[in-house]
């Protein structure tokens, strides 16, 4: 099976400051990885290399055994970045359809198809008959939830997503990953970075750890298996709690 | 009233309606994406044009239009290379852009009323050629926004979700400075390049408020700012009041309005 996401030796620095050095990851199709990292250690950097955000100082990105820089099939791909619900402001009169049909605008349509689509989106994403509604009248993990059917509208087939559920209440984030365990099963292929471990310990497949250096990639059960690294990652005891 | 003169008036009522139909839309991207300032910025580069044309002896329409088009371009690529605020790239534009303009005017002897024309506008007298220009590039703009508005709100809205699904981000911020120049320029001459900036933004806020969608928002700006227009000349032949500052006047009002409409009803 070839990799949907290949990595290879990539490094990255802003400016003199490195954050990645000379990383290597291969995702595959029905992957459902959780990146997980100490603050600083090039998670969300990774991340953002992958979709193009950032260049690479070296190394070799590949999406669907493409080089990134040919790569074009953006739909492909779905992205929710960091912080999202922070762009939600009082001022923007944005609607909730509104929102989400910026999802296939690299992937043009007839009307009734996008709107047939957004309903389809909507609905996994738990929130249908919603289309109608401001963004900004949706509370914090509603808000959430329609940046995923954004990125889900193009029926994509990676997910990549940036700490998601950051300021969200727990029964939210519960719900959030239920949701994207219910994708994956489905076939969607997940990349995850995320500082929730309780969440990661539940509901994940495989995890990756970086710390600059890509320090851990394979199954779940396997990390359980190494305390040293799971303990350093999970900050002491939640995972180990969960694992064993 | 003699024929020619109503055909002028309504050749310019037309251009002035068209110019506040595509300001408004225009507005509310700007807004959004923190850059209400951006055509105060050009609008004192564009003066820089009018007194390159008066000191060249040329036309100061086509020259105004190159100058600004090029510091739409130049704003763009400080705020993306220079690394500093955006803010401060607009505030060193627009005081560059009026030091410039002093020398240049001053150099071509040319503080007289015919700058006073550009400062302040007056749509009651501008040539048919110039309401032909100013319809035609008001029109452009319009259709600019009809094809691109979804582009243009996923960029200012989120810029990196944008970039990653494979938009030319870039492109469309210099699409949207490129057609804040455009307005710019038709404006000076119809509303004054000191108070086109100002039939700009205020439609647009007066929009947000109101709106209960985006697309409802882009729709209420330039119906709002056809209602300036519109409105603004009507009180200005009704109460002998320069045209410019009636439009202008009459688009706070319907802001005033829509903020008060707002805090009532919802």
């Amino acid at each position: 099976m070839n990799p949907v996401i290949e990595l290879e030796k990539v490094s990255f620095a802003y400016e003199e400051e490195p954050v990645l050095e000379e990383v290597s990851l291969r995702i595959y199709p029905g992957d459902f990885c959780a990146l997980i990292g100490p603050n600083g250690s090039g998670k969300s950097t990774l991340l953002k290399i992958v979709v193009g955000l950032l260049q690479p100082r070296s190394g070799r990105v590949r999406l669907f055994g493409q080089d990134l820089s040919s790569f074009r099939q953006w739909w492909r791909i779905g992205y929710v970045p960091q912080k999202v619900t922070a762009l939600v402001d009082r001022v923007l009169p944005l609607t909730v359809y509104e929102t989400v049909a910026l999802g296939l605008l690299n992937k043009p349509m007839e009307k009734p198809e996008q709107a047939q689509r957004i309903a389809e989106a909507l609905e996994t994403v738990g929130l249908p008959g919603a289309s109608g509604r401001l963004l900004r009248e949706l509370s914090g993990g509603q808000q959430q939830r329609v940046f995923l059917a954004r990125a889900l509208v193009g029926q994509p087939e990676v997910l990549l997503l940036d700490e998601p559920t950051t300021g969200v209440d727990f029964a939210a984030q519960e719900k959030f990953y239920d949701l994207l365990g219910e994708l994956n099963r489905r076939g969607l292929t997940i990349l995850i970075v995320t500082h929730d471990i309780a969440m990661v310990d539940r509901h994940v497949k495989q995890v990756a750890c970086l710390n600059r250096r890509l320090v851990f990639h394979g199954e779940h059960s396997e990390f359980c298996r190494h305390p040293e690294i799971c303990g350093f990652f999970s900050g002491g005891h939640h995972i180990l709690g969960h694992c064993h | 009233m003699d024929l020619k003169i109503y055909i002028l008036f309504w050749q310019a009522f037309l251009a002035g309606l068209a110019l506040g139909a595509a300001s408004g839309p225009v507005g509310v991207f700007l807004i959004l994406r923190r850059d209400s300032l951006l055509p105060h910025a050009l609008t004192h580069v564009a003066f820089t044009g009018v007194a390159l044309g008066f000191l060249l002896h040329g036309a100061p329409l086509p020259l105004t239009l190159l100058v600004t088009v090029l510091a739409a371009f130049a704003v763009m690529h400080i705020r993306e290379k220079a690394g500093i605020y955006e803010d401060t790239a607009v505030g060193i534009l627009a005081g560059l852009g009026l030091a410039l303009a002093v020398v240049l005017a001053s150099l071509a002897r040319s503080y007289d009323v015919r700058l006073l024309t550009y400062l302040f506008g007056n749509i009651l007298v501008i040539t048919p050629e110039e309401a032909f220009v100013a319809l035609g590039l008001a029109l452009l703009v319009l259709l600019t926004l009809a094809r691109f508005w979804e582009a243009l709100l996923f960029v200012s809205f989120d810029e990196e979700s944008a970039r990653a699904s494979g938009l030319r981000v870039k492109l469309l911020k210099l699409l949207l400075a490129m057609l804040t120049a455009l307005l710019v320029v038709i404006g000076m001459r119809l509303i004054g390049l000191l108070l086109i900036s100002a039939l700009m933004v205020i439609p647009g806020a007066a929009a947000l408020e109101v709106a209960r969608s985006f697309r409802q928002s882009l729709w209420f700006s330039a119906l709002f700012g056809v209602l300036s227009v519109a409105g603004g000349l009507v009180l200005s032949v009704l109460l002998d009041l320069p045209p410019s500052g009636a439009i202008v006047l009459f688009s706070g009002f319907i802001f005033l309005v829509g903020f008060l409409v707002r805090r009532t009803v919802v």
